[in-house]
């Protein structure tokens, strides 16, 4: 068994590797044969001399750096603040009620529109693409901490009560804990999100950070530049992605096994 | 310890309790409930689903408001109280996200036991559970009795004079529920604890209670009331006892009596 097993899997990963080298190999012939215009379509050798280029005078790297941190910096802060909110919903169904609609509202408007008035409070500040990746974050978590806020199994708010339990150990023992495991699972989706914000503030005017190298790079007509913003982008998104699921699954643990 | 007969453990005044959704008709889920129970007395409720004994059960926790009555534990008012009873509800409610042992050191922590005192006590009583080795398994790696186990654990520690059970074996297969039974029945006869215990079957009331009281279908009120006279310690011999068999065949009577007209109102 185990060794059929691991066959499959060189197969997999032969496979996998197999695909990268047709994809990139027939790019680059068709290039070279003059069948795809370089100037549209960049080239894969040049790419990769010039990804390693900008390794070297270190400003991939730090491109790489600026996205990651704003998209983390409002991640973090956009998930505590939308869970603090979401769950202090729970204390006050009148409350939670009278909010509910405006944050239907707000979560169903895409949140890059606020990126115009961002600009005007913030300038183009690095912050004010922490502000917009923040801004998509906060609002999902929000709900989704409302939304396990108002699922939380009564029976277990019963036993709680019947052991003679105060309304905040009630919160801080069973709502807060049933509710993290939503708000955890709605990591994947928020990393992802918060992103998409940070590099869209970019678009709109910055110095640095891969979608303002993106947005520049097209500019100019540099298509190369652009595939070696592209492809470090969807490396970094990996690795965030990766990173949250790790997180997910330590912090889920209870789940059990699967 | 005893005060004499007159003192009873728990007695239940006069409860009953009607459910007023407003749009809805008022269901009347509870009649009149006058009953008694001794220190250290095993009382088991049967009754038709649907009869109002887990309602009976939440008022007597604290959790349900009566619409009448009074409940007095030793003698002194504690209608509408909780805390005062252990109460172990119709689902093991083991808390998914904690491991065993702080599941079971749940109601220590709420009286603010700090958790690693709590813990420290808690350990070495494990093995009397059958959960020793597992304090660290989350609930959803244990096996139903083993999560019943837990449940009653918690339950148990919680230290309270009066322990209400409700259904606690109604999810085990027979034979986990046999051992469960003659389980329960040693750790009770340990503690000295007085139990009140729900079940729809009437062979586990028999096996485990000192008297059995029978409920009617709903409005519920104690249709009636019923000593279990055999020896204990019962073993699975009791089963096939010629006045264990009476005493079921008695019992049957009455409850098809009841569900049948539980149905019927349907
Ligand atoms: N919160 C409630 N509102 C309205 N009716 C209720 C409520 N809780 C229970 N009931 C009704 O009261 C009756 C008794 O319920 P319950 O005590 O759970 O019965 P049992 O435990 O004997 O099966 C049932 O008919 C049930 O539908
Ligand atoms: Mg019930």
């Amino acid at each position: 068994m185990p060794s059929k097993r691991g066959n499959a899997d060189t197969v997999v990963v032969a496979g996998r590797i197999a695909v990268v080298v047709v994809v990139f190999g027939a790019w680059e012939g068709l290039v070279r044969a003059g069948v795809l215009p370089v100037f549209f379509f960049g080239q894969p050798s040049v790419i990769a001399a010039k990804a390693y280029a900008y390794l070297l005078d270190g400003s991939l790297l730090h491109n790489c750096w600026v996205t990651i941190s704003e998209t983390v910096i409002g991640f973090v802060a956009g998930m505590l603040l939308g869970s603090v909110l979401g769950l202090s919903m729970w204390f006050s169904r009148p409350a939670a009620r009278i909010v509910e609609p405006f944050l239907v509202m707000f979560n169903a408007t895409p949140k890059i529109a606020l990126a115009p008035m961002l600009v005007l409070y913030l300038g183009i500040t690095y912050w004010m693409k922490v502000a917009l990746s923040f801004s998509v974050v906060v609002v999902i978590a929000w709900m989704v901490a409302y939304e396990g806020s108002r699922a939380v199994d009564s029976d277990l708010v019963r036993l709680l009560y019947s052991l003679s339990a105060s309304r905040w150990q009630v919160f801080t023992k069973v709502v807060v804990p049933s509710c993290l495991s939503w708000i955890i699972s709605s990591f994947r989706l928020c990393i992802g999100f918060s992103l998409t914000g940070a590099v869209v503030g970019e678009f709109i005017s910055a110095n640095a950070g891969l979608g303002w190298f993106i947005n520049f790079s097209s500019s100019v007509y540099e298509l190369n530049d652009v595939w070696v913003g592209l492809l470090s982008l969807m490396i970094l998104a990996t690795v965030l992605n990766l990173g949250v699921d790790r997180i997910e699954r330590r912090l889920l643990a209870w789940r059990g096994a699967t | 310890m005893h005060r004499g007969d007159d003192t009873a453990k728990l007695e239940i005044a006069g409860i009953s309790k009607t459910f007023e959704t407003p749009g809805k008709p008022p269901v009347a889920a509870l009649g009149a409930i006058d009953a008694r129970i001794a220190p250290g007395e095993f009382v088991c409720l049967v009754g038709p689903s649907g009869c109002g004994k887990s309602t009976l059960f939440n008022i007597i926790a604290g959790l349900e408001q009566a619409s009448s009555g009074a409940v007095l534990c030793d003698g002194s008012e504690v209608t509408g109280k909780t805390g005062v009873v252990g109460y172990q509800l119709q689902k093991d409610l083991l808390l998914p996200w904690r491991t065993v042992l702080d599941n079971i050191i749940l109601g220590m922590e709420l009286r603010n036991v700090p958790k690693r005192e709590a813990r420290a006590q808690v350990l070495p009583l494990l093995a009397r559970y059958g959960l020793a080795g597992f304090e660290n398994n989350y609930p959803s790696t244990l096996s139903g009795g083993m999560r019943q186990r837990a449940a009653l654990m918690r339950t148990l520690l919680y230290d309270k004079d009066v322990i209400l059970l409700d259904e606690p074996f109604g999810a085990l297969d027979a034979q986990t529920r046999a051992l469960m039974q003659e389980w329960l029945l040693s750790v009770w006869a340990e503690s000295g604890k007085t139990i009140l215990f729900i079940t729809h079957d009437v062979e586990e009331a028999l096996f485990l209670a000192d008297r059995v009281w029978i409920m009617s279908a709903r409005p519920g009120i104690l249709k009636a009331q019923l000593d279990v006279p055999i020896a204990r310690p019962r073993t699975q011999d009791t089963l096939v006892d010629p006045q264990f068999i009476a005493l079921k065949r008695q019992v049957l009577t009455q409850i098809r009596e009841e569900s049948r007209r539980a149905f019927e109102t349907r």
